[in-house]
């Protein structure tokens, strides 16, 4: 899978499934000061992950990241 | 899409009255149970009677190794479906006062009425969260509201499911997820020849209630099915008691 795909992939489900702002997408956002990312938001974001891309991340591993392109480059580090 | 509903302890009493109503509504249901596979068979046959349809799925709410291994198994035989509804109805009495009281007692009503919520929800809330849907029902009782002697076990783990319902609640809300309380009364179910009350004159004779007879099974299935239906979606964190007045 390419990044460009993840990326797709991980903004489609930011905005449709954790109901985020498209506006805000971006990579330099911040998950939870730009996003507003909560506790439940992260543990779906990691159901999705292993859903969507196959490897079950680390507990408390989501929260842990600061900006969107973090977590694109987590998912393409573990793929 | 089949809406699927597992209920604890379904085979007999109040569980079975739920398990039947839901399956009413269209839900199939996986009907819990821990030992009784008599009883179990004729609450799925009562189902299917019914016009529902539901699957025996036997485990010890207790013990989360048999729950994994029991939703493991159904997870993997239903890779596209969630679990909308659970019912937390699992539970057993082992009255005594407080003085006679021995651990073990204390720590098996504890084990199966609050701990098997834990143990199941943990389990099940997954595919809710997902799919942004999703009904818990927690099966309290008067005794967690109200304090009766024999029963500090059983009122210590009654009145925790109105906790951990509150707290659930808000916890699972942006998911759109509800999670309520039933409290019943006196039930007229098997569960309650084994308490304490069924030996005492002044909790069994029905002329000391307010509307002079027991709470029926079928009343809080009623209830419950309510709360699951999509006319409930903004009741949420809340005991809803099915007393006749007797509180």
């Amino acid at each position: 899978m390419t990044p460009q795909e993840i990326q797709e992939k991980v903004n489609t489900f930011m905005t449709d499934r954790l109901e985020y702002e498209p506006s805000a997408i971006a990579p330099e956002a911040e998950l939870k000061r730009d996003l507003g990312m909560t506790s439940l938001d992260a543990v779906e974001t990691s159901i999705f992950i292993k859903r969507t891309f196959g490897f079950q991340p680390e507990r408390g591993a989501i929260k842990t990241l600061v900006t969107l392109q973090d977590l694109y480059d987590y998912i393409a580090r573990n793929i | 899409m089949k809406r699927y509903a597992l209920v604890t302890g379904a085979s007999r009493g109040i569980g079975r009255a739920i398990a039947i109503e839901l399956a009413k509504d269209g839900c199939s249901i996986l009907l819990n149970y821990k030992s009784n596979h008599a009883a179990a068979q004729e609450a799925k046959r009562l189902i299917e009677q019914a016009g529902g349809e539901a699957e025996l799925m036997p485990f010890d709410v207790s013990q989360p190794d048999a729950i994994n291994a029991a939703l493991d198994k159904w997870f993997a035989a239903h890779p596209d479906d969630y679990i909308d509804v659970l019912v937390n109805n699992a539970g057993i009495v082992d009255d005594e006062i407080m003085l006679m009281m021995e651990p073990e007692q204390w720590h098996r009503v504890i084990d199966v009425n609050l701990n098997g919520f834990f143990y199941c929800t943990r389990r099940v809330i997954e595919g809710m969260v997902m799919n942004h849907h999703g009904r818990i029902i927690n099966i309290s009782s008067i005794s967690g509201q109200a304090g009766y002697p024999g029963k500090v076990n059983y009122s210590a783990a009654k009145s925790a499911m109105i906790g951990v319902t509150r707290a659930l609640a808000t916890e699972l809300a942006p998911r759109h997820i509800t999670v309520n309380a039933v409290s019943p009364g006196l039930t007229e179910t098997d569960i309650l020849k084994q308490s304490r009350e069924y030996t005492r004159p002044e909790f069994m004779d029905v002329k000391n209630y307010p509307m002079r007879r027991l709470c029926r099974p079928e009343e809080v299935a009623y209830l419950v099915s309510f709360l699951c239906s999509n006319r409930s979606d903004y009741i949420s964190g809340q005991v809803i008691g099915i007393n006749g007045a007797a509180l």
